[in-house]
């Protein structure tokens, strides 16, 4: 096991220094995780074709220098961190980039990698055995039998996908405890509309807007051959963007921000809890789940009143 | 050419075997019910693909749905389904979606009914042990798992990227080296050798894609192309249920299935073609992309058509 303790950890963008490192310590983080893309990989592929599952310049690390510095920092801070290589696209071509990655992560320190490729388990455990293994949300671990598979290729810890219910992490951390492996559970991230693991477009990158929202706000709804546009159409649909509540934490939960549930989750024996930031900012959710956590509420009003967020509490994100 | 023919339900499959039976392919959306954009997709195909489909025979059926947990036809249906391959002489494939850790019993109950020889089209790497554990099963890797990102990626996005903060980067370079990543498919020449399981695999299924897609020559997995609709993505939390019922795509608990009567249908601009909001996945018809890829794999795979997905 990786770890005693009920642990936070924090995705960080690409700009990131020394400061802004401790007071995320400051807040509650634990551990982190961060995007590094190598020049060797950005002046071949660009940024948009990432080793990782973010496609912009500012959610990565781009040079050795950058990673060396957030590493003494982290280090200063007596805080891990692993290094995210967790693209759906890492193909035999580009080894040798995901080599030197490996080995830069390695050197500067990274307690281990996060991979979306269970195949790759063994192939990084013999030739880089310091770093230790966690399986990302983009293998799609969504059974027991895909947990079995993760603990014989040597992963460590498991992030679950965003899309598993309570039930269904129920089941896992039952047979996860067996296995001797950690479960990752998001909260209070964002809510991707479609499974990470199975979804083969990306964020809009180059535009004001994404995909997975964007595509569904101008979308019209056919019924019996007639068409309406969302905005126009009968009442159900009238004036609904289909955007979070926009309270503080509103940009946080498009719905399941489980963090009612942290505390049966502990007693389920989840040991981490993961905040994304890498493309957004995650500073009062990480001091919010921190003081969850230490104050260990019993009921969901208690954790209500710690969030303090009425419009965010209203129901939506509760699922 | 061999094709299969892929329905979500056996009703559907029934009467689309029957429809290409009676009367051919160049009817059959029409005749299964499809909306206005789905028809129109279907003939769009079955025109450009007319010289070939003349000499193509039906040679397979696959039944299911591979993106709802919902909508998983029933084992009766399955036998049905394997009833009518067997019929007609030709083989069957059961289409399976990602299988949550609430649905594995179901899944595997299921998995024990079917009959030595049925391909099985995954979800995800946790089915594909499930089926692999019972040798008279054949797995295959559905086309949810093949990784190929299929839209929106430079050099289809409008406006491109700045890549002036890259120094230097010569974007024309990068733009090319871009296409050949996004061509490759991660299944068929992995990082790693070590794939996460062993034996035979009995196929990968493919989507035509706009960047095109580059097969080593070395590869001996089986191909199977879909057609005329190019997966893009799935999401557990359904967006046709969520604007159809007024709430956040957050509910997952069974479901009213109002995906059986609305449709929707997704404007997204800049875009590369007509895209379908199909209960919970996006699709994208792709009858440009299919007919641009190279001779010889598109004419060495085996074709799944879907009429309406």
């Amino acid at each position: 096991m990786i770890s005693e303790k009920t642990r936070i950890a924090v995705g960080l963008p690409g700009a990131i220094d020394a400061e802004i490192v401790q007071s995320f310590v400051d807040e509650g983080a634990d551990e982190f995780f961060i995007g590094y893309v190598p020049p060797s990989w950005w002046r071949r592929y660009g940024v948009e074709a990432s080793p990782n599952r973010r496609h912009r310049a500012t959610a990565n690390i781009l040079s050795r220098d950058a990673l060396e510095h957030f590493a003494a920092a982290a280090f200063t801070a007596g805080v891990p961190f692993d290094i995210t290589l967790n693209s759906h696209h890492l193909s035999a071509p580009d080894r040798p980039l995901i080599e030197e990655i490996l080995m830069t992560a390695e050197a500067v320190g990274a307690r281990g990698v996060i991979l979306s490729d269970l195949a790759m388990g063994p192939f990084v455990s013999s030739r880089y055995p310091r770093l230790l293994l966690t399986a990302s949300g983009e293998v799609g671990i969504y059974n027991r039998e895909a947990l079995r598979i993760a603990a014989r290729m040597g992963f460590s810890r498991v992030v679950v996908p965003r899309e598993l219910t309570f039930n269904d992490i129920s089941i896992l951390a039952q047979e996860a405890r067996l296995l001797g492996v950690e479960l990752e559970v998001f909260v209070l991230g964002e809510w991707c509309v479609y499974n990470g693991a199975a979804c083969f477009t990306s964020h809009g990158f180059g535009t004001s807007f994404d995909f997975c929202s964007a595509h569904v706000a101008r979308a019209l709804v056919s019924y019996d051959g007639r068409e309406t546009r969302l905005d126009a159409g009968p009442p159900r649909f009238r004036g609904e963007k289909r955007s979070p509540p926009m309270g503080p934490l509103g940009r946080h939960g498009w719905g399941g921000c489980r963090i009612c549930l942290i505390p049966t989750l502990v007693e389920l024996g989840v040991k981490t809890f993961k905040v994304p930031g890498r493309q957004s900012d995650a500073s009062g959710a990480v001091a919010l789940v921190r003081r969850v956590i230490r104050a260990a509420p019993a009921t969901n009003e208690e954790v209500k009143r710690l969030v303090a967020d009425p419009v965010f509490c209203s129901g939506t994100n509760c699922r | 050419m061999e094709i299969d023919l892929h329905a979500t339900t056996f009703e559907q499959l029934d009467k689309a075997t029957r429809h290409v039976l009676d009367n051919g392919w160049a009817t059959l959306a029409g005749a299964l019910g499809g909306g206005a954009r789905e028809v129109a997709a279907w003939r769009r195909f079955v025109s450009a693909f007319e010289d070939e489909l003349d000499d193509t025979t039906l040679k397979g059926l696959r039944l299911g749905h591979e993106t709802c947990e919902f909508r998983v036809p029933s084992i009766a249906d399955f036998e049905a389904g394997r009833a009518l391959a067997d019929w007609l002489g030709v083989r069957f494939t059961v289409a399976l979606p990602p299988v949550y850790s609430v649905h594995e019993e179901e899944c595997n109950r299921l998995l024990d009914s079917l009959a030595a020889g049925t391909y099985v089209a995954c979800s995800d790497w946790g089915t594909v042990e499930m089926v692999r554990r019972r040798p008279g099963l054949i797995p295959l890797i559905g086309h949810t798992m093949n990784r190929m990102w299929r839209f929106e990626r430079w050099p289809f996005s409008v406006p491109k990227p700045d890549l002036s903060h890259l120094e230097g980067v010569v974007p024309e370079d990068v733009e090319a080296a871009q296409l050949e990543f996004f061509s490759r498919c991660p299944i068929l020449e992995p990082p790693a050798l070590e794939l996460p399981l062993e034996g035979p695999i009995g196929g990968l299924e493919l989507d035509p894609v706009p960047q095109g897609v580059s097969i080593p020559a070395d590869n001996r997995i089986p191909i199977l192309l879909h057609a005329p609709w190019t997966y893009v993505t799935m999401g557990r939390r359904c967006v046709t249920r969520a604007l159809v019922e007024g709430d956040g795509p957050v509910r997952v608990e069974p479901c009213s299935k109002p995906c059986l009567k609305w449709l929707v249908v997704a404007r997204y601009e800049p875009t590369i073609g007509l895209l379908l909001q199909k209960g919970n996945a996006v699709y994208i018809e792709n009858t440009s992309f299919y007919f641009a890829m190279p001779d010889d794999i598109r004419k060495k795979a085996r074709l799944i058509l879907t009429p309406i997905p």
